[in-house]
């Protein structure tokens, strides 16, 4: 069998060096690194007649997905905002215009469903509008 | 010369367990489209949706005309009424609709003001099923 030649010389060699080359610089106040800060990475822009819109066929195929998926969602994305792109959820977020900067960030190439989870307590009931003009008449 | 469709139906969809008259909406203005979901409301005067689906489209939304509406519980919101393209199925219309920052229930309304006197809406809430046709 081979001899392997032992490295332990070097490696004591290596941190002499070190820590002498430390003992000269102790004196020298330490300059502080400038902090950069990482960049994120921008959402690429893609022209908007360059993105594509999901079809007729898709959209109900979506909705379909939508439908078979809510109870989930409602547990697991009680008010939030989720952007569906090919029965993907490519966003989620409580914010509305987050959601759409999501979406953009995970696939700006396309137009993505963009729809609301409620949260358990909301409750169903929609109100139905009319001018404020018509009140004034009234009263 | 083939004619085109004048009826379109739509499934409702699922919302909190009921089966709703909501469809899917496509905005536009110039080049930029948003597809959002809204309630099918003929009992609602504007339609109306979040300011955020403005946003997506690039309008400022506080540049529209101002109108005030009020909800069933008496509560006014100021709503900002611009011109937007709609698609709702297979129909195109121009229309003036809303966009609110204080709706605060999390979807959108499509209300009768310049799209019931485009679009005929007929609810069928036994098979829910949807059926638009234009006028």
């Amino acid at each position: 069998m081979r001899k392997v030649k032992s490295q332990a010389k070097k490696t004591r060699e290596t941190r002499v060096a070190y820590r002498a080359k430390r003992k000269s610089q102790a004196g020298v106040p330490r300059t502080p690194k400038p902090r950069v800060r990482k960049q994120v990475a921008a959402a690429k822009s893609v022209p908007w007649e360059k993105r594509i819109a999901p079809t007729e066929e898709q959209i109900r195929e979506w909705t379909d997905w939508l439908n078979q998926h809510e109870p989930e969602f409602e547990i697991k994305y009680p008010g939030h905002y989720l952007a569906i792109w090919d029965r993907r959820i490519i966003g989620a977020s409580p914010s509305h215009g987050e959601v759409y900067r999501l979406a953009g960030h995970a696939r700006p190439d396309v137009i993505p469903l963009i729809t609301y989870v409620p949260r358990p307590n909301e409750i169903f009931a929609v109100p139905s509008n009319f001018p404020a003009e018509w009140l004034k008449k009234t009263e | 010369m083939t004619e085109e469709p004048n009826t379109w139906r739509v499934n409702y969809m699922l919302f909190r367990g009921h089966v709703s008259p909501v469809v899917w909406v496509h905005l536009f203005r110039d080049r930029a489209q948003a597809i959002e979901p809204a309630y099918v409301d003929s009992g609602a005067f504007y339609s109306i949706f979040d300011a955020e689906v403005a946003g997506a489209l690039g309008l400022d939304f506080r540049r529209g005309r101002r109108v005030s509406v009020v909800s069933a519980g008496g509560q006014q919101v100021p709503l900002f009424l611009h011109t937007v393209g709609l698609q709702i199925g297979i129909f195109h219309i121009p229309a003036e609709i809303g966009f609110s920052d204080q709706l605060g229930i999390g979807f959108n309304l499509l209300g009768r003001y310049s799209v019931f006197n485009v679009l005929q809406f007929c609810f069928n809430d036994r098979d829910g099923e949807l059926t638009v046709s234009r006028l």
